[in-house]
């Protein structure tokens, strides 16, 4: 489910972070002592062509559910079951996985072929049938539509090995969300009334793995021997231990009980690689930007000057350092997340859109804007009324904290008083939705298309009075110049056409700035080479580097045997 | 007997303000779960209002007036239906907790009652020979283990016995490769996890229960009564046992009821730390997923046990000391 997924990447680039290792995580290291084989127990897979993943975490323990619609469900669900397209999210590349090929008429109008000799894990044949029965199934059940794809579409008809698809309005950046969507068999979901309530514990899906044994402490993955790409598929057994708390997690991966894992480490080089640098490697590409959003209904907030010099007085390079640890890199003000989509970035913004930091130029931009200090330097607005305003973070997100304080002492320098407030998540997204908030940080970014990250950030249709809430857009931009180079965008099946609109939105993120964009939010990824090479990198991106979501179905099918 | 009658209309009072409350606290949280929960899917995409009530359904959010929802709710706890857990989605709340509650009695329970006996024992002990070098050591040195920090002194251990010797595992509450089962290999896994959790929580709760035995003991053996059974020339070990330690036993009994009640809650530190399934890990996932269904069933358990221990302690009280009956007629 990639609503899940999502939700869960973020907590992975932010979440998981919360907690920094204590001296006795990170303290001596243990002389010699990195033999995959120790005393413990949970790790029975370290034989055989097997990868031992530590990303699963249970509750502590696991509930045996891989449904595919489900919110709770086990992670190697997406191990199991496939989606149209492998949409790579680093640099938007679209790979054929169950459909061949698609194709425009119109712009209202997707056609897509479906592949032949594709059979589920039951034996049965796969079949254009059963993706038309998915999607419409996701309109039969509104709860299973997550990217509310039937408020765009109007009907999804089958003959042969094409689907058709059409459009109620033209939306060319739906494709994404229609390719990403995971595909179930029709001869067993056609019987299930209730999907979002089932366990579905003996999961059908065309993917290259089926359930192997399932404990409450682990389970396991064995490869589908009539998977369509069986030969590419070098992994026999994925063994999926539950974690445990960030701690004892940092300790299994630095003593090799695992070859797979997605957790913040502090000083990598020290707590992973070196404990065998020959195979231990790391890979945290940017993954969605973390921004300062401001309430736009607010003053002073409504104030371009103010914006700009807001990205002029935060020192960005301090908190990639210092609250990321310095695994990140300062954020583009485009809104792009570089340099995997560079090829949509306009060559005509300088310095691929980074603000420098530069106070006096801060200083100087308020100044000429009607701002001055005062006597005990607090920065006074034209009417002489003091600056101050109240920054949101999520509680417990310790990087994000951190991110928020420099920001604060930041802001300081400007004579402007930051409140940093941490509100529980619930709190924290509600008085967004609501309007009620002056600033928080916020995180967005890195789809396949840079289009969805534009639309639900600048979109006016989103926008929502205070007091009401808001799906998306909180920050509540409402702009009819960039409704209408969306509008544009939206129906533009030609890539040059897309291109154009996607630069004039670029100007409008990096000179009239909705939200100040900060730094990228990384992937965690940390795996051993030992058993196996051909890892995603920066030098072949061919997946994001995540054992979560649908990378692992790219990941698991380039992976080799070291020889 | 009207003492006991009294203590449990009390106790029935009690009872119901607790469930009452529970009712009322989520109800007074800012923002409700399921927008919270709504607010997270929002962030994949924007969310129709149709969505929205879809996803208000699926997760059975209550409806009606404040007073019909109080009925609803007071005939489901009846019927043990305490909902859907949103963390655990689509278990029910009781089944989440029949899963957990085994590990934390077993584990907690057993912990307790043996800190409860050894601490008692050595306090009795300690207190009898007061100044001499058992007292003396043991004093200090429980003093210390018992304002060690939890988290520090698990970590560690763990840091110690699991990473660096590998004689014990780094977490868990049984191996990878088994399934609960009424079978030797899994017991003896079971039995290997929780050494380590046992360990823990009892060096840093056996300090208590000695100090409070101890300092009680030497307050009674300043008693008449003692002098007078040492007058009389009775056993040493006699007057330090039937006369000493059962009278210094009574406060005690108290506060091992009190525990004994909130063994139920689990250990919330221990659990978390060593990925361990039990209630105390229920409860921070609970917590941290502002799993509200979860969150308030947990919370009952956790009241009412309190509240029975805290029953029984009376009605034991009452029991072992005639005074207590008396004192409540006058």
């Amino acid at each position: 489910m990639k609503g899940a997924m999502k939700v869960f990447s973020l907590f992975l680039t932010a979440g998981i972070s919360a907690s920094v290792l204590t001296a006795c995580g990170t303290g001596g290291t243990p002389q010699g002592s990195h033999s995959t084989g120790n005393s413990t127990a949970t790790n029975n897979g370290s034989a055989g062509n097997s990868l031992v993943i530590g990303v699963d975490n249970g509750s502590p323990t696991f509930t045996d559910n891989f449904n595919p619609f489900g919110p709770g469900n086990r992670i190697g669900t997406s191990y199991i079951y496939e989606p149209l397209f492998f949409v790579n999210s680093i640099n938007g590349q679209v790979v054929p996985w169950l459909a061949t090929g698609y194709k425009w008429q119109g712009n209202k109008k997707l056609i897509l072929t479906i592949r032949n000799g594709v059979k589920w894990n039951d034996g049965q044949p796969f079949s254009a049938e059963d993706v038309a029965f998915t999607f419409a199934y996701l309109k039969q059940n509104p709860s299973l539509d997550w990217q509310g794809l039937w408020q765009v579409l109007q009907s999804v008809s089958v003959s042969g090995n094409q689907v058709t698809f059409n459009f109620k309005k033209p939306d060319v950046p739906a494709f994404y969300e229609i390719a990403s969507t995971v595909i179930v068999p029709k001869h067993i979901w056609s019987t299930i009334t209730n999907p979002v309530q089932g366990m579905n514990e003996h999961p059908v899906g065309t993917g290259p793995y089926v359930v192997g044994s399932f404990t409450p402490y682990q389970y396991t993955l064995k490869k589908n021997p009539n998977y369509w790409q069986a030969s590419k598929v070098a992994v026999d057994k994925i063994v999926f231990p539950v974690l445990g708390n960030n701690q004892t997690a940092a300790l299994k991966l630095s003593s090799g009980q695992w070859d797979w894992a997605t957790l913040f480490l502090p000083n990598v080089q020290q707590t992973f690689v070196s404990k065998d640098p020959q195979y231990n490697q790391y890979w945290f590409p940017p993954g969605g930007i973390i921004s300062l959003g401001m309430n736009l209904t607010k003053a002073p907030f409504n104030d371009i000057h103010f914006r700009e010099a807001m990205a002029y007085a935060i020192d960005k390079q301090k908190i990639a350092q210092q609250a990321e640890d310095g695994y990140v890199a300062v954020a583009s003000q485009v809104g792009l997340v570089l340099p995997g989509q560079k090829q949509w970035l306009n060559p005509s913004i300088p310095n691929q859109g980074v603000y420098a930091y530069n106070v006096q130029k801060a200083k100087q931009i308020l100044s000429q804007a009607g701002y001055h200090t005062n006597a005990q330097g607090q920065l006074l607005d034209s009417s002489g009324k003091t600056i101050s305003f109240n920054l949101e973070v999520p509680s417990g997100w310790t990087d994000w904290i951190q991110t928020a304080q420099i920001v604060q002492s930041s802001l300081k320098q400007l004579g402007i008083t930051v409140n940093v407030q941490t509100p529980q998540y619930g709190e924290y997204s509600q008085s967004q939705a609501t309007g009620q908030y002056d600033a928080a940080l916020m995180a967005y970014g890195g789809t396949a298309t840079p289009f969805t990250s534009y639309d639900t950030l600048l979109n006016s249709k989103y926008v929502m009075p205070v007091g009401k809430a808001a799906n998306a857009n909180v920050e509540r931009w409402s702009n009819p110049e960039t409704d209408q180079m969306l509008h544009s965008w939206v129906q533009a099946t030609d890539s040059q056409a897309q291109l154009q609109d996607a630069y004039k939105i670029e100007n409008v993120m990096y000179q009239q700035l909705p939200v100040v964009n900060l730094f990228y939010g990384a992937t965690w990824s940390e795996f051993s080479t030992k058993k196996f090479v051909g890892w995603p990198s920066a030098a072949n991106p061919y997946a994001p580097p995540a054992p979560y979501g649908q990378a692992p179905l790219m990941i698991m099918t380039h992976l080799q045997p070291r020889s | 007997m009207k003492y006991f009658l009294r203590k449990a209309g009390f106790l029935i009072l009690t009872v119901w303000i607790a469930v009452t409350l529970n009712f009322i606290l989520p109800r007074l949280m800012p923002g409700n779960p399921a927008q919270a929960m709504m607010a997270k899917y929002a962030q994949q995409g924007p969310i129709s209002p149709s969505q929205e009530h879809a996803l208000a359904l699926m997760l059975g959010l209550p409806t009606g007036s404040l007073w019909s929802q109080y009925g609803q709710y007071l005939g489901n706890l009846l019927h043990g239906n305490f909902g859907i857990s949103y963390s655990f989605y689509p278990e029910p709340v009781i089944a989440v907790i029949a899963r957990a509650l085994p590990w934390t009695l077993t584990l907690i329970g057993l912990v307790t009652i043996l800190q409860f006996v050894v601490g008692t024992l050595l306090g009795v002990y300690a207190a009898w020979n007061r100044g001499k070098k058992f007292d003396s050591t043991a004093t200090v040195l429980f003093s210390f283990t018992s304002a060690f920090p939890y988290f520090w002194i698990a970590l560690a251990f763990i840091y110690l016995f699991s990473y660096m010797l590998h004689w014990f595992p780094l977490s868990g509450g049984f191996s990878g490769s088994l399934s609960p089962a009424w079978s030797g290999a899994f017991a003896g896994s079971a039995i290997y996890h929780s050494v380590l959790p046992a360990l823990t929580i009892f060096i840093t709760g056996i300090g208590g229960s000695l100090l409070g035995m101890r300092n009680n003991m030497i307050n009674t053996l300043g008693e008449d009564y003692i002098l007078l059974g040492k007058a009389a020339g009775l056993p040493e070990y006699v007057i330090a046992t039937r006369y000493a330690a059962r009278n210094a036993l009574l406060p005690i009994v108290t506060n091992f009821a009190m525990s004994l009640g909130y063994v139920v809650g689990g250990s919330l530190l221990m659990e978390t730390v060593f990925a361990y399934p039990g209630m105390g890990y229920l409860l921070a996932t609970a917590v941290s997923n502002q799993d509200y269904p979860l969150l308030q069933a947990l919370f009952l358990f956790i009241t009412v046990s309190v509240l029975l221990a805290n029953f029984v302690a009376d009605i034991l009280y009452g029991l072992l000391d005639p005074r207590v009956r008396k004192g409540g007629v006058r």
